[in-house]
């Protein structure tokens, strides 16, 4: 079997992770952060141990700064609605996953002035669109930093030079980008990001975070969801203090646990280290696929310029008959369709009918390419 | 008084995070739930060697971590 599906969860996760997860439940479960005996407070400590591994993963000093979420989503939700308040106008482009668009048209919908920045049909952002677009008062500029349709990487910190100069924080969404592109948050740029802990972090689902960046005041941004956080109990009304003003109810703490294994994990193989496995991949998957009539390679087509992400079609078929023949003919496991993107597959000439997407992750291999290449082939030609 | 001091931070996170540093820092000390007449800004406090408490102090200081007070326990 061949997994190219790790734009939308990787699979395997590494041993480390499901031992953790495993000694979470067996040895020290208790509710992290909410009781004072030992099993409460281990827990609390994996649940800070995995915070702090974030926090030097994405160079922030202070691990209190990382807010744990069910996932990405959660987290751009609680950007998005936290920050945005009728009136206020934000700026995104034409490449963004639903995670961000549903939100910010329903925002829309009540007020929010929405501009959307278009992007080549290689998915990449308009520098200078963006900074025409900045011209006007503008409170917040949300994109996400690689698609997840083609690959492409935003030039973020570009980006961010733009919405700082207009007086805008900028929101990352790292949904595609986390755990095998490095991200420097103050070199970047960045003020808020969003992640999650599935795809290239190697967690386990059920987790994510929005991490605030030492650039952004906690003041600016209200909680979405409120309730018990284990701190100033004698008090009806939400603490101020992170992570707690933004982490009401108990956390996924086994899922936390797993996380921070994973995350430890990545620090060791070096992400610099993934980054290279990955380029070395998408570079040899490029190749082949450059070498196969009928087939059309969408995005920038250069391992250097994009994640392992790469979206195809094969002219006179349907995406779904070649997904389902890689998968019933050759074990090959990927996603057709949409991917949740319809803005990016209108950006790269693609909607409705999708794409085939073979999405390579730290688990594959040269040969495994081959292999790829090899069906795409024959499957072409029939 | 007892030999113990300890520590009172506004949430769980920050005890966790102050621990952290006391321990790596060399200190013994040790997680309890919050004495109840100091507060109950958030369930767990920190207690250490009373005799310890300028260089404690002054660690946590310098460390930023939001410490809503330190006192010498009955």
């Amino acid at each position: 079997m061949i997994y190219l599906d790790h734009a939308a969860t990787s699979w395997p996760k590494p041993p480390a992770v499901l031992r953790a997860i495993e000694q979470y439940l067996n040895d020290y479960g208790g509710n992290p952060g909410r009781s004072g005996h030992r099993i409460s407070i281990e827990a609390g400590r994996v649940v800070y141990e995995a915070r702090e591994a974030l926090a030097q993963l994405f160079n922030v000093p202070d691990p209190l700064r990382i807010v744990f979420t069910a996932n990405a989503t959660e987290a751009l939700n609680l950007a998005l609605y936290g920050l945005l308040k009728p009136g206020d106008r934000v700026v995104t482009s034409g490449i963004e996953h639903n995670a961000m668009m549903r939100p910010l048209r329903d925002l829309a919908r009540r007020g929010v002035e929405l501009q959307i920045v278009p992007c080549n049909a290689e998915g990449l952002l308009d520098l200078a669109a963006l900074a025409e677009a900045l011209r006007v008062k503008t409170r917040l500029v949300a994109l996400n930093h690689a698609s997840n349709v083609v690959g492409t990487i935003s030039p973020i910190a570009q980006a961010a030079k733009l919405a700082h100069q207009a007086g805008a924080p900028l929101l990352l969404d790292t949904a595609q980008s986390a755990g095998c592109l490095p991200i420097d948050m103050p070199a970047l740029g960045v003020d808020l990001l969003a992640f999650t802990g599935h795809k290239a972090l190697c967690g386990p689902p059920g987790t994510g975070g929005l991490v605030l960046g030492t650039s952004f005041d906690a003041q600016e941004l209200e909680p979405i969801m409120r309730g018990g956080t284990g701190s100033r109990s004698e008090y009806e009304e939400q603490p101020e203090m992170l992570p707690d003003k933004y982490e009401s109810g108990t956390v996924n703490g086994m899922g936390i646990a797993g996380l921070g294994a994973a995350v430890r994990w990545l620090l060791e193989q070096g992400i610099d280290n993934v980054r290279a496995h990955e380029v070395r991949l998408t570079r040899e998957m490029l190749g082949g696929l450059a070498q196969i009539p009928r087939l059309h390679v969408y995005g920038p087509r250069d391992a250097e310029k994009q994640t392992a992400t790469i979206s195809v079609s094969i002219q006179g078929l349907y995406v779904s008959d070649i997904g389902f023949q890689l998968d019933a003919d050759y074990a090959i496991l990927c996603r057709v369709g949409l991917h949740c993107a319809p803005a990016a597959h209108r950006t790269i000439g693609t909607f409705p009918e999708g794409t085939v997407r073979l999405a390579l992750g730290w688990s594959n291999t040269l040969e495994q390419v081959h292999l790829v290449v090899d069906a795409l082939q024959r499957i072409s030609s029939i | 008084m007892s030999q113990f001091g300890v520590v009172i931070v506004a949430t769980t996170s920050s005890a966790l995070k102050a621990e952290k540093l006391l321990r790596t820092s060399g200190y013994k000390e040790q997680l309890i739930p919050t004495p109840r007449e100091y507060s109950s800004d958030c369930g767990l406090a920190i207690r250490f060697n009373w005799f310890q408490q300028d260089e404690i102090k002054k660690l946590l200081a310098d460390s930023g971590i939001d410490v809503i007070g330190i006192y010498h326990l009955d």
